[in-house]
């Protein structure tokens, strides 16, 4: 399962602004994985007072990230695993860092084709199994959404982005 | 936003279908705890606030809804799902202090997560509304 934000820009042909046009929504894309990266090590936990270990407590003292917080990183694998990828990228999953596993990667996105023209999509996103469960919560998990507060962050730059080069995009969760 | 959340709550019970279809247990940001019907809580994962001209404010929120259904069968759940976009989908909202633009749906997500035995939607509509 993956939660990932997907920028999906349709040309009506290709021209010379493409690249630069590409080139600026990866970086806008790197830019938000940064960013959600950063949020999530900056945010709080429901407790600010360290607690001394319980008996038989076994490896380092955690505490639940603050409802409606981006998740504080433990093992820090899924913040390791917020990762960029997009159409024509040389890799199948997207550059993870640390623990982050090559398999936790956001996947390349299948670009496809339009009238005139090819798809080009960047995605910022996880493959971790239980990010969604985080970003929207569960029954029992309240949500420690991650991915929704920094896309709206970005999404203003990326369609100023797209409206610099004249072309129409859709930017979508 | 306790405006907000008092105009979708009155949507809720304002409809008869949807109200039913739950027996009325919807709510806000966190549920009763041990409930073993199916049941929705909305809350309020983002809200970004624009200002377009003359500083005039505009509200981009996100409004989630989590539909839950502890049914070994997700019948229920998709009943409660189209009942819950039949009143919100493109619904105009009565919020006290602003001009309401639109709501729209934007996501919507059918999980069944490990080791908790319960279907769940996740349902995510964008509102857009002005500050008086």
């Amino acid at each position: 399962m993956t939660v990932k934000k997907r920028v999906v820009w349709k040309p009506q042909k290709l021209d010379p602004l493409t690249n630069s046009l590409q080139e600026g929504l990866v970086a806008i894309g790197m830019q938000m994985s940064g960013d959600i990266k950063k949020s999530m090590s900056r945010s709080r936990t429901d407790r600010d007072k360290p607690r001394s270990k319980k008996k038989n407590e076994k490896g380092p003292i955690t505490y639940a990230s603050a409802v409606g917080q981006p998740p504080k990183p433990i093992e820090s694998r899924l913040m390791n695993s917020i990762s960029v990828n997009w159409t024509g990228s040389s890799k199948a999953r997207g550059t993870t860092e640390g623990k982050g596993d090559i398999s936790d990667g956001v996947g390349k996105p299948d670009g496809g084709k339009i009238k005139n023209g090819k798809k080009f999509k960047v995605v910022v996103g996880t493959n971790v199994q239980y990010a969604p469960y985080l970003e929207f919560g569960t029954r029992y998990i309240k949500p420690r959404p991650f991915m929704r507060p920094g896309f709206e962050l970005h999404k203003k730059a990326i369609e100023r982005k797209l409206a610099k080069f004249g072309k129409k995009g859709l930017v979508k969760i | 936003m306790q405006e907000l959340f008092t105009a979708v709550y009155s949507k809720f019970t304002a409809d008869s279908t949807l109200f039913n279809s739950v027996d009325g247990r919807m709510y806000n940001t966190e549920a009763e705890k041990g409930l073993q019907d199916d049941y929705i809580v909305f809350s309020l994962p983002s809200g970004v606030p624009e200002y377009w001209f003359n500083d005039e404010q505009v509200d981009d929120i996100i409004i989630q809804f989590n539909i839950f259904s502890i049914k070994n069968a997700d019948t229920d759940i998709q009943t409660i799902f189209t009942n819950l976009k039949n009143v919100y989908n493109n619904t105009t909202l009565t919020v006290s202090g602003y001009t309401f633009f639109k709501m729209e749906l934007i996501f919507y997500q059918l999980t069944r997560p490990p080791l908790e035995n319960t279907y769940q939607y996740t349902v995510q509509y964008l509102v857009q509304m002005e500050k008086n």
